[in-house]
């Protein structure tokens, strides 16, 4: 029997090392922004000639950069609720009614995730230029809108597909009208499904460059400043933004996790 | 009127299907109604049509002599026990069974005071803190009832409340829903397709099939005058011989089955001879003896001995007809006047039962 | 006797809901539905001096396929969307097999590490390959510092290799998730039924587990390639000349070019291969559902 498990772990063997392999090549690059970051010298070299702190204070010294990050916040303020605001009520709509098409528009909610960022990006700006609106951090609130709409709709549409709607029944039956129903009642049960969606929308929407692109302004966001920053050459100092990202999105990467995994249970 | 709830010609449809079509009923205060039937009767529909959660298409239901065709179910005074409790998985048991009271804007305290009063009601003190997930199927059960009753609806509405207990849970909790429904004298109306817990809790029995309420009565109505084959089947277990009256004799009737045996039933309906007929015979009301032995009681028919199914506190002993219909005569093991062991298939045996125990239904 | 359903109750019934819904179904309408429809009017318009001009005609199409220049940037994005699949495939398959049935213990933190790099930057991610094969990134400068080659090596990068590897490593998280979903999904029961039935660990991964996780397998696919096939970033960054890919191509036309037209006609031209991917990719998956089932 040992021997049979012996053979089988040495056979596994293989395995064991090519996913370790993966993930090596998944994390080194990551590794490496990060000891870079801390890299005195431009040379790109181990051993690293003197770590220091200077990528850091160039950054915090860095105003158009700071500049470009508050815009990133404003743009993620007005887009969660905007996509709430539209993203609720439609699962919401696509699970309750039985709306001719509803399988299509639920499809269509679903296009942005699928096609590439930069066409949903130039189909917003052929309107808005129609409309004659001029491009500023707003029309970037409506591309990403419409961009991560699908996160909200198919995470909350899932949730409520598996929400037992006797609850709602029961609620009714015991007194409670429509609108406490759904404060005390439903919303509960998909509180998390919405927590999650709007964590992952943040994310998409500070990291964004594609919808973007077309869609900005003179006020850049911050992937758009550290796009024009990459476009000038190599410098270290985006590494320590890279840094201090990977930082954030873990931590963000976290709390997601945990929500939404309370929402499966 | 003194009718708690009542249905005039209710009807409803789900597309081209008529769930429920055309009910009347009317159910007094403090009683215990249950409406009795397969899946697919409409009973369910009937429950929801009082509760609110479908709309008649045709018809009206009154609680307590206000028409509520037209009010939302958060709006009436009625209250449901639902199938699967539909407990709410986010509150605590505590939680739950004030939630009626919560809603409806009582005082914190005074609610404190009520929920405690009705969880020792179904003695589930010491549970107020626990969460839905954490209380046994029967705890459950009790919530449900608790959440409820607290809010002295004028009719409780239970759909099919036990049939997710086992058996043993599901009698001891049938005595406590009876007794509590007396205690309160709030009127009950309990939906089945269990028919033995229709009898053991129900004060009338509302057989249904196909929309319809085909049999409205007292469980001993129901169970010894059936009014119909369908009831007579759903009702307890039922031996059916097709057969023609072949002659009427006073106040008995002679039926001829298809294997050309002659059957005794008394005459409680018109009936004209050669008219076809259905004659039900309760298993428990036939008695077996040897073939040869001829000082029974009632009516005797011979038949052939095939099988014995021995169940504990009763014996299930099939045999056959001349003309190969099946006929199951049940009995305790010791209340039978042969020897069952005894028999091998194909022994001769006669089937007697008093003649009053048969009943005669137009075959359908 | 009394049959109420007369227009009021349904105006009645249905007043609150249009008041809800209403509106966000207006905005998809006008902000998701309308514009895709005007990026395809505007490929039929054409640009004189600089203005659009709005007469109906296919020249742009014409242009964009029978021109040699497009023809070819469209086949080398698609080109570069499949080899980029194709190469993900296996690596994504085995970190879900093996954070489905392997990892145990282990298979929360595995998820946690494969999933982390979605969340962050796309372009830091693109960006560090930049620092890792550039003339004067990491691979050059330990190279050369050993003496292993005496002129840092040019074919690392600004060339389809330098696209493709990037891509792999961003989308390679994309196309775990959906694999390790319709993994996790599948009952141990059936493997332990697969090995009780007598076949070997191979076998049993080949006839029971592969076949259900086709779906996931497709919809991993359908986002890696259609992700890859319309990217950006990674040709404009670690592409050069020979990277270029048809999104590049696009951004020039709505930019330097001013060619909306032209450049919508190219999106559209996208736009049908990406939904042709997605449609075969759905056919394929009905196949896979009914030949498991």
């Amino acid at each position: 029997m040992r021997g049979l498990l012996a053979r089988r772990s040495l056979a596994r063997l293989p395995l064991h090392a090519s996913v370790g392999l993966i993930v090596v090549f998944m994390y080194v690059p990551m590794v490496m922004l990060v000891l870079f970051s801390f890299n005195g010298s431009k040379l790109l070299l181990f051993p690293l000639a003197d770590l220091s702190w200077k990528w850091y204070a160039v950054l915090f010294a860095d105003h158009e950069l700071q500049r470009s990050i508050w815009n990133s916040v404003i743009v993620i303020v007005a887009v969660v609720p905007m996509t709430l605001a539209v993203g609720v009520p439609l699962a919401f709509a696509l699970d309750r009614y039985r709306i001719p098409g509803a399988a299509f528009i639920e499809q269509l909610t679903l296009v942005p995730l699928i096609v590439p960022g930069l066409i949903t990006g130039l189909a917003i700006l052929i309107v808005v230029k129609r409309m004659g609106i001029p491009l500023s951090l707003w029309t970037v609130v409506l591309g990403h809108s419409v961009g991560w709409l699908p996160v909200v709709v198919s995470q909350v549409h899932a949730r409520l597909r598996r929400f037992d709607r006797r609850l709602e029944e029961a609620s009714l039956d015991l007194g409670a009208n429509p609108w406490q129903t759904f404060r005390r009642v439903t919303y509960p049960s998909i509180r998390n499904a919405i927590l999650g969606s709007s964590l992952l929308v943040m994310t998409l929407s500070l990291n964004e460059v594609a919808i973007t692109f077309f869609l900005t302004g003179k006020d850049n966001t911050m992937p758009m400043h550290i796009w024009s920053m990459l476009r000038h050459g190599i410098t270290p100092e985006i590494n320590a933004i890279a840094s201090l990202s990977i930082l954030i999105s873990a931590a963000a990467v976290v709390i997601a996790l945990r929500a939404l995994r309370s929402n499966e249970e | 009127m003194d009718a708690v709830v009542s249905l005039a010609g209710v009807t409803k449809a789900f597309g081209r299907i008529r769930a429920v079509a055309g009910v009347t009923l009317s159910i007094a205060e403090g009683e215990f109604v249950t409406l009795l039937g397969p899946s697919g009767c409409g009973k369910t529909t009937t429950l929801r049509l009082i509760s609110g959660f479908e709309t008649a298409d045709a018809g009206d239901i009154f609680i307590a002599g206000r028409r509520v065709n037209d009010v939302p179910p958060y709006r009436r005074d009625v209250n449901t026990v639902f199938q699967s409790y539909a407990l709410f998985p986010h509150l605590s048991v505590a939680e739950n069974v004030g939630y009626g009271l919560s809603v409806k804007g009582v005082a914190r305290a005074a609610i404190r005071g009520k929920v405690a009063e009705f969880l020792a009601r179904v003695g589930l003190t010491d549970k107020a803190k626990a969460m839905p997930r954490q209380l046994s199927g029967g705890q459950m059960q009790r919530v449900a009832l608790a959440r409820a009753l607290i809010n002295e609806p004028k009719v409780l509405l239970l759909d099919e409340p036990l049939s997710a207990l086992d058996a043993k849970l599901r009698q001891s909790m049938q005595i406590e829903l009876k007794h509590m429904q007396r205690n309160l004298g709030i009127a009950f109306i309990y939906v089945t397709h269990d028919q033995e817990e229709a009898m053991v809790l129900s004060d009338r029995i509302a057989v249904m099939n196909e929309g319809r309420i085909v049999q409205l009565g007292t469980p001993e109505d129901i169970f010894e005058r059936p009014g119909d084959v369908f009831v007579a089947a759903f009702v307890g277990d039922n031996n059916f011989v097709p057969g023609t009256v072949a002659r009427i004799d006073g106040s008995t009737v002679e039926i001829v089955d298809f294997g050309g045996t002659v059957w005794k039933a008394p005459l409680t309906r018109p009936v004209a001879v050669g008219r076809p007929v259905v004659l039900a015979l309760r298993p428990q009301a036939i008695s077996l003896d040897a073939g040869s032995d001829s000082n029974g009681r009632g009516h005797r028919v011979a038949a052939t001995f095939r099988e014995t199914i021995y169940v504990g506190t009763t014996v299930r002993i099939t045999v056959a007809l001349p003309g190969g219909h099946l006929v199951e005569v049940q009995g305790a093991p010791a209340g039978f006047r042969i020897d069952y062991r005894a028999l091998r298939p194909g022994d001769p045996v006669a089937v007697g039962y008093p003649t009053e125990a048969a009943l005669v239904f137009d075959r359908p | 006797m009394t049959r109420r359903a007369d227009t009021s109750v349904v105006l009645r019934r249905w007043r609150g809901p249009v008041l809800v819904f209403g509106p966000p179904f207006l905005f998809v309408l006008a902000f998701l539905v309308y514009p895709y429809l005007t990026v395809f009017e505007n490929s039929f318009y054409r640009v004189a001096d600089y203005v659009v001009v709005r007469d109906f005609n296919f020249d742009n199409f014409e242009r964009a396929i029978g021109g040699e220049l497009y023809r070819r940037v469209l086949y080398v994005s698609a080109r570069i969307g499949v080899i980029v699949t194709l190469i993900t495939l296996p690596l994504a398959y085995l970190l879900a097999y093996y954070a489905a049935f392997v990892a145990r213990r282990w298979r929360h933190l595995l998820y946690f590490l494969v999933v982390t790099p979605l969340w962050t930057s796309f372009l830091l991610r693109v960006y560090v390959w930049k620092l890792i094969l550039g003339r004067t990134g990491l691979v050059n400068n330990v190279l050369t510092s050993t003496g292993a080659v005496d002129e840092p090596l040019s074919f690392l990068i600004y060339n389809q290799f330098s696209v493709c590897l990037t891509l792999v490593y961003i989308l390679l998280p994309f196309f775990f998730l959906p694999i390790y979903t319709s993994l996790e999904k599948i009952d141990p029961a059936y493997l332990e039924a697969s090995a009780d039935l007598g076949a070997p660990p191979l076998r049993t991964l080949i006839r029971v587990i592969v076949p259900l996780s086709m779906p996931g397998v497709i919809t991993g696919a359908i986002f890696t390639f259609c992700l890859s096939f319309g990217d950006f970033v990674a040709p404009a960054l670690v592409g050069g000349p020979g990277g270029l890919m048809v999104s590049n191509v696009i951004i020039s036309q709505f930019g330097a070019a001013f060619d909306w037209p032209f450049g919508s006609a190219l999106a559209v031209l996208v736009l049908i291969i990406v939904l042709a991917v997605i449609a075969l990719g759905s056919l394929a998956e009905k196949k896979s559902a009914g030949a498991v089932a």
